[in-house]
């Protein structure tokens, strides 16, 4: 197992400002990726796009759309976990990173899916099922880490 | 479904090279052993499922105007559940 937490907390959990946090600007990955085992429950497509999506104020944001390259439609928002919990260390395990060629931290990125809850005023992070890819490839997969205790909904409250 | 009968200890392939063996079994419990190739995920079912319902969800909501995507934010619990 490999614990990866490349941005090491530091991070308030109290209260946190994200826009223009240079440590937390979008994912260093190709603009296309692949997830050869496609998204469980979503489609099998092979084939993604990933696009950071700009905050209001015109900067990259923490979140990123992932949407098949064959249907644009559909589609996961994703954010960068550490973003929001400065204390996420997931085990991830060493099989599945050898299999995307990954042998350092370095060369993973790591993206949480975000559910949104308009009623509710939050979003939710998986933060059970992360998306890893191989920065330099773009090769990925959503790992899910059964033997570990993270929350599969995450909560994250908004002020308005 | 095919349903085979197994004793502890004996094993049964899935393909070429994934082999499911009972380790141990006690009374409704059984204890599996699996060998696959370092590629392939094995996860217990409930947590897969919790995953792909996760996934559902999100894609069920991907406004990427929502006015939840920027501002300020509070996690309102400790990341571990």
């Amino acid at each position: 197992m490999t614990a990866i937490n490349p941005l090491s907390p530091a991070m308030d959990h109290n209260e946190v400002t994200v826009e223009n946090d240079p440590r937390v600007l979008g994912p260093e990955v190709p603009a296309e990726v692949q997830l050869p085992e496609g998204i469980p429950g979503l489609s099998d497509a092979t084939v993604w796009t990933i696009g950071v999506l700009e905050a209001s104020s015109g900067e990259p944001s923490v979140f990123s759309l992932l949407a098949s390259a064959d249907d644009p439609d559909v589609s996961l928002i994703v954010a960068d976990p550490w973003a929001f919990f400065g204390d996420y260390s997931p085990d991830l395990p060493d099989n599945e990173l050898e299999a995307l060629g990954i042998s350092s931290v370095d060369e993973a990125v790591i993206m949480c899916p975000v559910t949104l809850d308009a009623d509710e005023g939050c979003f939710y992070l998986n933060l059970l099922g992360p998306f890893v890819f191989h920065t330099g490839t773009g090769l990925g997969r959503q790992m899910v880490l059964g033997d570990q205790e993270w929350p599969v909904r995450a909560r994250v409250d908004v002020q308005r | 479904m095919l349903v085979l009968s197994r004793r502890v200890g004996e094993s049964v392939m899935i393909g070429s090279n994934v082999r499911v063996t009972v380790v141990e079994a006690r009374g409704d419990q059984i204890r599996l052993g699996i060998d696959a190739p370092r590629s392939i995920a094995v996860h217990r079912e409930e947590v897969f499922r919790q995953v792909q319902d996760a996934n559902a969800a999100a894609a069920a909501t991907t406004d990427r105007n929502s006015p939840l995507l920027s501002g300020r934010r509070r996690p309102s619990q400790e990341p571990r559940r």
